[in-house]
């Protein structure tokens, strides 16, 4: 039988534990990067797939193969009448920017105008540097700036020789004067605040004719990019209409459930295969998900709880009143072995189950009539799957079904000739 | 920032290193001015008011009531040098300050104090 444990005991115990639960909350964020870097490759994945279940539905843009498969889908915005109007309109539209940019005297004499902005922006800068030396670092002076808003030196200023502004305004010009003043050749404010007045004035219209270079440049840069963009536009014009045909089709497909997928595109082997392997990462997505959610989120949201309780029970237990206090070693046994041993234990079924459910690849074994269980087929019968509720639901609605032989029945099927037939084929069997 | 307490130990000691007898709380009431003075010297008629929030003394003195005075110093009346607190950057600042003004009374009066 265990001894009692002691308060000294209960505190040094709550010491190890708090170190210890430091460390699992290092780990459960890392874990937590590593899973939600799983789920992007697997989204990536899912796009990958979907692209392919298009290249094979649209592999051009025949007519007949349009009109077949607009029917087929019901989806009208893709039969060849519908899609050769809007090549026909994306055509016009591409040609229109295109003789825009032609018919634009900026882009007719586009190489002399650059040259001569080139130019003329270089002489505005050589007459612009020694006037703004002049004024650059002065005017981002907050003492000029604000003695030159409140008139300092000039007739508007209205402070008085009885107000103690008046003789801040007074100390600040002198300053003023003195960091700028010599460079300037200016012994006092007025006559500083004039040659930065001079020079302001002499650089506005210099500045002002460099801002119109600068606009005209870009206007003929913006010409120029209109008719490269359209040209190359006219030159892909048959790849970017199969693209936009095939994510019409996507955007279509990808709201459907499974089986009605199936049944609308699952005619050919290839294609029955594409859908198996969107299916099985959707599946993959989800149990992922559900897996992270078990495994990290809700342990680590109770690690605060624990860190909580031990700093209160060491603060507590460290009173000369509480030294003598004794503790039952069951419940104490449980806090502080129990509890890092679940989370060993934890951790480990996290590791294996990640490890099976990143990967999975064969999905040509999967099926995709509604009720069936890619978790039987991705963790083979080997994992615990009951806190997924989907998995639950599962074993609810079909009680009858021995997985182990359904998973058996799915591997041993194998050859991806038959893969078309898991469209008739329940729970993979 | 600079206290009102401290600020107006350091204008009397300037002030009255300038030879002047500045007395503390002088009950002002002239001419529609009403206010209680922080330094004021009822013979050489030179004085000073430090406006704070803190004693409320933005209230005391009515924008009007500063004109009247403005005028009376622009005549060469009377003196009050007029501090606004919020403007007080260290007592340094405030002491050449308040010389610079005492420097410019003397000048009104013909370099009398």
């Amino acid at each position: 039988v265990s001894r009692v444990w002691s308060a000294r005991q209960v505190i040094d115990a709550a010491r190890l534990d708090l170190a210890a639960v430091s460390t699992e909350s290092m780990w459960y964020d890392e874990r937590i990067r590593e899973h939600d870097s799983d789920v992007a490759a697997i989204d990536r994945r899912i796009g990958e797939a979907w692209d392919h279940l298009c290249a094979l539905l649209v592999p051009d843009l025949d007519a007949t193969r349009l009109d077949a498969l607009a029917s087929s889908l019901g989806l009208p915005m893709i039969n060849a009448a519908a899609v050769e109007a809007g090549t026909r309109s994306e055509v016009a539209r591409q040609q229109a920017l295109r003789a825009a940019a032609e018919a634009s005297p900026l882009y007719q004499n586009r190489e002399g105008l650059r040259n001569e902005c080139e130019i003329l922006l270089v002489e505005c800068d050589e007459l612009l540097a020694p006037l703004r030396a002049v004024f650059v670092a002065i005017v981002d002076d907050p003492r000029f700036i604000r003695l030159r808003a409140d008139g300092y030196g000039t007739t508007r200023y209205a402070g008085r020789f009885w107000m103690l502004s008046y003789y801040r305004d007074w100390k600040e010009a002198d300053e003023v004067v003195e960091a700028f003043g010599p460079e300037q050749r200016a012994d006092d404010f007025p006559t500083l605040l004039r040659k930065v007045d001079e020079a302001e004035s002499a650089a506005r219209p210099i500045q002002a004719e460099r801002d119109e270079l600068t606009t005209r440049a870009a206007q003929i840069q913006a010409l120029e990019d209109q008719y490269t963009d359209a040209t190359l536009a006219l030159e892909q014009m048959p790849q970017r209409r199969l693209t936009a045909v095939r994510g019409g089709v996507r955007g279509h497909l990808e709201p459907m459930a499974e089986d009605r997928l199936a049944s609308l595109v699952g005619g050919g082997h290839d294609v029955v295969v594409a859908l198996q392997r969107i299916a099985g990462l959707k599946a993959q997505r989800r149990y992922l998900i559900a897996t992270a959610q078990r495994y990290l989120l809700e342990p680590r949201s109770q690690l605060a709880t624990v860190a909580h309780r031990n700093r209160r029970d060491i603060e507590k237990l460290s009173r000369p009143k509480n030294a003598g206090k004794t503790f039952d070693p069951v419940k104490m046994d449980k806090r502080f072995t129990g509890r890092p041993a679940g989370f060993v234990k934890r951790s480990e079924r996290y590791g294996k189950t990640r490890e099976t459910l990143v990967g999975f690849d064969r999905y040509e074994r999967g099926s995709l009539v509604q009720d069936f269980l890619w978790w039987d087929l991705i963790s083979d019968g080997r994992l615990d799957g009951d806190f997924i509720p989907e998995v639950q639901l599962h074993r609810q609605l079909h009680p009858e079904v021995d997985h182990a032989v359904a998973v058996a029945a799915v591997a041993e099927r194998g050859d991806a000739s038959n893969a078309a037939d898991g469209l008739l084929m329940s729970d993979g069997s | 920032m600079l206290g009102e307490v401290e600020g107006c130990e350091i204008l009397h000691a300037v002030f009255q290193a300038r030879g002047y007898h500045t007395r503390a709380d002088v009950r002002f009431v002239e001419d529609g001015v009403e206010f209680d003075a922080d330094g004021w010297d009822q013979d050489a008629r030179v004085g000073f008011e430090y406006l704070s929030s803190e004693a409320a003394d933005h209230d005391d003195l009515s924008p009007d009531e500063l004109t009247r005075l403005a005028a009376r110093m622009d005549r060469g009346e009377l003196f009050f040098f007029i501090i606004d607190a919020a403007e007080v950057a260290d007592a340094e600042m405030l002491r050449w300050a308040a010389g610079r003004f005492l420097d410019e009374v003397a000048r009104r009066r013909g370099g009398a104090t």
